[in-house]
């Protein structure tokens, strides 16, 4: 048992899938914060794999310890009141804190350098592609919850709030891949993954989750999905 | 005269049965023609409501679909039947529930004309979110020209600075409170309708010290409890 996750019993169906899809997630995080990560097939194809080969490798390779130094980080800096900041000084304060990080902080410089320096058209490819990996492992992540679902010993609510979230993230990714360079969409994502493993951390409680979830859905507001006899759902509220 | 609504006040008006639905829906008729602000904290709380409201009766959903699917012996037309017996006593158990439910099953039935009975979970999961998002249907319904107040960060340093000494009972109540006044510059003036003494008086505590420290007339906020 990871001495930084939760010990909180009462969350034990959520923090199931949190404990077995952890890499899952810290790979999800570093994808997101350095989409590069997630194209080694394809700068390989490009023939430029070798010019970042060293520092692909020592974040692909990261061991457990190192891996749970970024994420402890990381989940300090979301954990605190993020309501009063703008997304972009968010943003700019998980970077700093990747900054002061020793173990790998010249490497996720190098990572940015590069992508900045590739031809719109490759980093088009290059975020393009990484989405798609990253819905795949969110997509695994819900498969689990959906048969998890089916188990009347689990907490069926809690399990219901969980996939609710990575759905939410699934319609982030959907979004950004019609505009794959739009900024905000990419740090609500790494915000929204980080908050989960933060609550995996004990660090923001199940009611943080939960507002999250409910900031996320009125970002990714769609009136077409809405049944049209929708007044029905008002009655919830009388029961 | 610009108008705001604390979350309260927004759950009058989408819930019938609320002991301030008949006041809200009077406040919202006569001020049909002003324009109308919701703080963004408060569409949230609403919303959280309304979606662990539904989310509550999808667990009870999603609890006894095993009984139904998980038999491998059950055939397509006897689950269907199990599942309008399921349908039926949770009617009988929650009579108010009767139209949702029949939203619900009706759903569940499209759905599983095209989509596998695995696949309901997640489904369900998914409508929950969608229905929820019916809030802000139901709030254009009432009055179509709304607006919602994000904070301001711009103003956020001077506006926590004269609220240093007012403690609101719970965090949303701050937020609001701080969208509100953030964000006053453009909406002023403004009257704020609540239905909690506590926050009432924070709020008038507050406005005293942000019109002092931001030069705003009295005039340009009032908070009025419905």
């Amino acid at each position: 048992m990871n001495a930084n996750y939760s010990s909180d019993s009462q969350f034990k169906s959520i923090n199931y899938i949190l404990d077995v899809f952890s890499s899952d997630i810290f790979e999800s995080v570093t994808l997101v914060m350095r989409p590069v990560i997630g194209t080694v097939d394809y700068l390989r194809l490009m023939h430029r794999l070798y010019q970042i080969q060293k520092e692909l490798d020592q974040i692909l390779k990261m061991d457990f310890e190192t891996r749970e130094k970024l994420l402890e980080a990381l989940t300090d800096i979301i954990s605190i009141n993020i309501y009063e900041d703008d997304l972009l000084t968010i943003e700019n304060k998980l970077e700093d804190q990747i900054d002061i990080l020793q173990d790998f902080d010249e490497s996720f410089k190098k990572l940015k350098s590069f992508s900045t320096n590739l031809e719109p058209r490759q980093q088009t490819e290059l975020f393009r592609i990484t989405l798609r990996k990253l819905n795949g492992r969110i997509t695994s992540i819900r498969e689990e919850i959906k048969f998890k679902m089916w188990d009347k010993a689990e907490d069926t609510n809690q399990l219901l709030i969980l996939d609710q979230f990575f759905f939410n993230i699934q319609e982030l990714i959907k979004e950004s891949l019609k505009k794959v360079d739009d900024v905000d969409i990419w740090i609500m994502i790494n915000i929204s993954l980080l908050r989960i493993e933060a609550f995996h951390r004990g660090k923001i409680s199940f009611q943080d989750l939960q507002n999250d979830l409910t900031e996320l859905s009125l970002f990714n507001f769609n009136d077409e999905l809405i049944p049209r006899n929708y007044n029905a759902v008002f009655e919830v509220l009388e029961a | 005269m610009n108008f705001c609504f604390d979350t309260n006040i927004i759950l009058g008006i989408i819930n019938t049965k609320d002991r301030l639905h008949e006041k809200s829906k009077f406040l919202m008729d006569n001020k049909r023609n002003e324009q109308l602000y919701l703080c963004h904290s408060a569409i949230k709380e609403s919303h959280n409501v309304l979606r662990n409201k539904i989310n509550e009766v999808m667990v009870n959903i999603i609890r006894f679909l095993p009984d139904i699917y998980q038999s491998s012996s059950i055939s397509t037309l006897d689950s269907q039947a199990f599942l309008i017996e399921q349908f039926k006593n949770l009617r009988a158990a929650k009579p108010g529930l009767s139209n949702f439910l029949n939203l619900v099953y009706h759903e569940i039935s499209t759905f599983l004309k095209d989509n596998e009975i695995d696949d309901l979970p997640d489904f369900l999961s998914e409508l929950s979110l969608n229905l929820s998002n019916s809030i802000i249907l139901k709030i254009e319904e009432t009055h179509p020209d709304f607006e919602i107040l994000f904070l301001n960060h711009d103003r956020l340093n001077i506006v926590k600075r004269s609220l240093t000494d007012i403690h609101f009972k719970d965090t949303n109540d701050g937020r609001i409170f701080q969208e509100l006044m953030t964000n006053l510059e453009c909406i002023k003036p403004i009257e704020f309708f609540l239905d909690d003494r506590d926050f009432a008086k924070k709020c008038n505590m507050g406005f005293t010290n942000i019109a002092n420290d931001m030069e705003f007339n009295e005039s340009d906020f009032s908070c009025n409890q419905v």
